[in-house]
């Protein structure tokens, strides 16, 4: 799966981005405002040329021998004034709150009692110009040659004018913008990962359902709206998930049932026919058989949860009952199977189905592991652990943990020795207790399953 | 001594009766419900088979019927134990004893032989093992048609290993037929008493043996060919 970038990045850095072309934007409908005169807004192509010519008079400006500035103007300036003839400049000393030579003698007249009040910024119109007007411009301005304040007059706009306001503009406005940015990107980044956090619930909640939790749903309250579709989905597809599961476990518990009755034909028919080595071994396949039937069948009832879990059931005299059933089977193999307990009474809650059925499993595996004339152990110690010893060729350390390899888990291509294995383990999780297998000393496994006895 | 069956699998039933025939008791096969009650008309039974999964209905309604028809009838359920339905006990219906689908056919015959004590004017079939043949209502022994005699205590644990040929039979079980429930248990005792039960076997070729299982109990079989 390719992973789209951090959608909290994404909207961020976009929101972000987004304030430039906006400011731009708003630039453009507010000098289109000016122009139309709407709304108190007022502007005109040639102010705009302010800034250029402006900064043209500015680097025109230097200090004469006599220590005071004058307007030397330059070869661009010149240029200038060439391409505009009303082109009125001049530029006041505010110290000495005189015009620098060189100012034009028009302006100096009209504003030189201005210069006198060191007029911060001033817009005028002169003469039979419209007003109100923003063509005229005073200013102070940073220059060569110190602090002045230039005047401008009928400048004329320029295309490339509109570069230089719209720069001149945003300068202006930078800490605005800046700060802005700043927190479009703590808040977007703050309400998206907020946005989101019920969809990381979501997620968590998802990450832990499988075969057996799929009834949950996954919770809805708190999903923003754009995210909920996405969670609905889900959920639906988890009930028709859930369904098709619970199909596919009435099939295996179907199965499993109408299994039994042509197993116990065969099986009686076995037990009928005259005693021979074909006998005994077909008796003893059938056991395993029926087995792992009643393991499914087991199985599916525990998942589907129509049957209890909370009988009392001695594990000591259901053991015992168990080896005393097979002793028979083992000895037509020509096996053998000793009973050791030490437990005074090993009283657990369970279903004593299931754990039959695990007992009887581990039984059946150990009898087909034991070689022949050789002797299987079941022991039972005061802790509730039951032991199933074999001397037969041993679990590999490497396969230990994929013998009990999830029953619904399991791929097709592991042996199907293990299913009965893999029955049981779902069983013992069901019962909060372990399955798990050792080395016999000497040679063998040794399976062992551990229940939590009940203090009574 | 006759045994109702109602059992409505043909194949499973045929293996059934066949076996109970070859214990020594005659058998009568029905697959409903229905054609039990008809068969109470016109027989006695000592005991009935009872399967719960019948084409007309649950086997436990037929137990009342059945004792209301025939009162010293011995009733064995035969139950398909499901998880969802092994709370239902076939003994709270009123049922003697019960056996798990699908169960073992010498463990039903032990069964059978443990509900059928002997009765006045009804003889009980022997019990035949190997050589050994067990007349249960005269208590002697044969071996290969020769009678053979056994003390009191012998005979007593042969019976009751007998009864149950080719199933565990308990330590205390042994106990308790040999001296009683009220007694100590007498481990040492019974130990030594099988280890000359078994010698004498053997010694009359009898074609029996009797394996102990540790902590389990005793179990007495045919002696197979290859160890023969």
């Amino acid at each position: 799966m390719t992973k789209a970038p951090s959608l909290a990045w994404r909207v961020t850095f976009l929101l972000a981005a987004a304030q430039l072309p906006a400011f731009v934007l708003a630039w453009i409908v507010t000098f289109v405002l000016g122009l139309a005169n709407v709304g108190g807004f007022d502007a005109s192509f040639d102010e705009m040329a302010s800034v250029r010519v402006t900064a043209l008079v500015n680097t025109s400006l230097v200090r004469g021998d006599d220590g005071l500035g004058k307007i030397v103007p330059t070869r661009e300036l010149q240029a200038e004034m060439q391409r505009v003839p009303g082109l009125l400049f001049a530029v006041f000393d505010p110290v000495r709150m005189q015009p620098l030579a060189g100012s034009s003698t028009k302006l100096v007249s009209k504003l030189a009692s201005l210069a006198e009040v060191r007029a911060n910024h001033l817009h005028f119109t002169m003469g039979d110009d419209p007003w109100p007007g923003s063509s005229g411009h005073l200013m102070f301005f940073e220059t060569p040659i110190g602090l002045m304040q230039v005047a401008l007059y009928g400048q004329k706009f320029r295309p490339e004018d509109m570069l230089f306001s719209i720069w001149n503009d945003l300068a202006w406005v930078s800490t605005y913008l800046i700060v802005g940015m700043l927190t479009t990107v703590v808040l977007a980044w703050f309400v998206v990962r907020r946005g989101l956090t019920p969809l990381r619930a979501v997620a968590g909640e998802v990450a832990r359902i499988d075969m057996n939790s799929l009834r949950q749903r996954l919770p809805t309250s708190g999903v923003p709206i754009e995210i909920a579709p996405l969670v609905e989905g889900m959920n639906e597809a988890l009930m028709r998930l859930d369904a098709g599961v619970e199909r596919q476990r009435r099939f295996t518990a179907n199965a499993a049932h109408e299994l039994r009755t042509p197993l116990a034909i065969m099986r009686a028919r076995l037990e009928n026919a005259k005693a021979s080595t074909l006998k005994s071994e077909l008796l003893g396949e059938a056991s395993q058989l029926r087995s792992i039937v009643e393991q499914m069948l087991v199985a599916a009832r525990l998942t589907e949860g129509q049957t209890t879990l909370d009988q009392r059931i001695d594990l000591e005299q259901s053991v015992r009952q168990i080896v005393s059933n097979f002793l028979p089977l083992a000895m037509d193999c020509k096996r053998f199977i000793d009973f050791d307990s030490s437990a005074a009474s090993a009283i657990i809650r369970g279903n004593q189905r299931a754990i039959e059925c695990v007992v009887t499993n581990l039984i059946d595996n150990a009898l087909r592991a034991e070689p022949k004339n050789g002797t299987i152990l079941v022991r039972i110690d005061d802790q509730g652990v039951i032991a199933v010893v074999d001397h037969g060729e041993g679990v590999a350390p490497a396969i230990r943990e994929m013998v009990f390899e999830s029953f619904w888990r399991k791929s097709e291509t592991t042996s199907g020795t293990g299913l009965g294995l893999a029955i049981a383990k779902e069983i013992m999780d069901a019962h909060g207790g372990r399955i798990w297998v050792e080395d016999t000393p000497g040679g063998g496994a040794t399976f062992k399953i551990a229940l939590t006895l009940s203090q009574e | 001594m006759r045994i109702l069956l109602v059992e409505d699998h043909a194949a499973l039933a045929c293996e059934v009766m066949s076996r109970i025939e070859r214990a020594g008791y005659g058998v009568d096969r029905v697959g409903t419900k229905e054609d039990a009650v008809i068969a109470l008309e016109d027989h006695a039974y000592s005991l009935a088979l009872l399967d719960r999964r019948l084409p007309d209905g649950d086997g436990i309604s037929l137990i009342a019927s059945l004792r209301k028809k025939q009162p010293a009838i011995r009733i064995l359920m035969l139950t398909a134990l499901d998880a969802i339905d092994d709370k239902i006990d076939g003994l709270e219906a009123g049922a003697d004893d019960y056996l798990t689908k699908p169960f073992n056919l010498d463990e039903m015959i032990a069964r059978i032989r443990a509900h059928l004590r002997s009765r006045r004017g009804q003889p009980t079939p022997p019990i035949e093992l190997g050589a050994l043949s067990l007349d249960l209502d005269e208590r002697t022994v044969s071996i290969s048609g020769r009678p053979a005699v056994f003390s009191r205590s012998e005979l007593i644990l042969l019976e009751t290993l007998l009864r149950r040929a080719n199933c565990v039979v308990s330590r205390e079980a042994l106990n308790g037929q040999l001296y009683g429930n009220s007694l100590e248990t007498q481990d040492h005792a019974l130990t030594s008493q099988v280890s000359r039960l078994r010698v004498r076997l053997t010694q009359s070729k009898a074609g029996v043996e009797i394996h102990s299982a540790r902590s389990l109990g005793y179990i007495i079989r045919e002696v197979s060919e290859e160890e023969a």
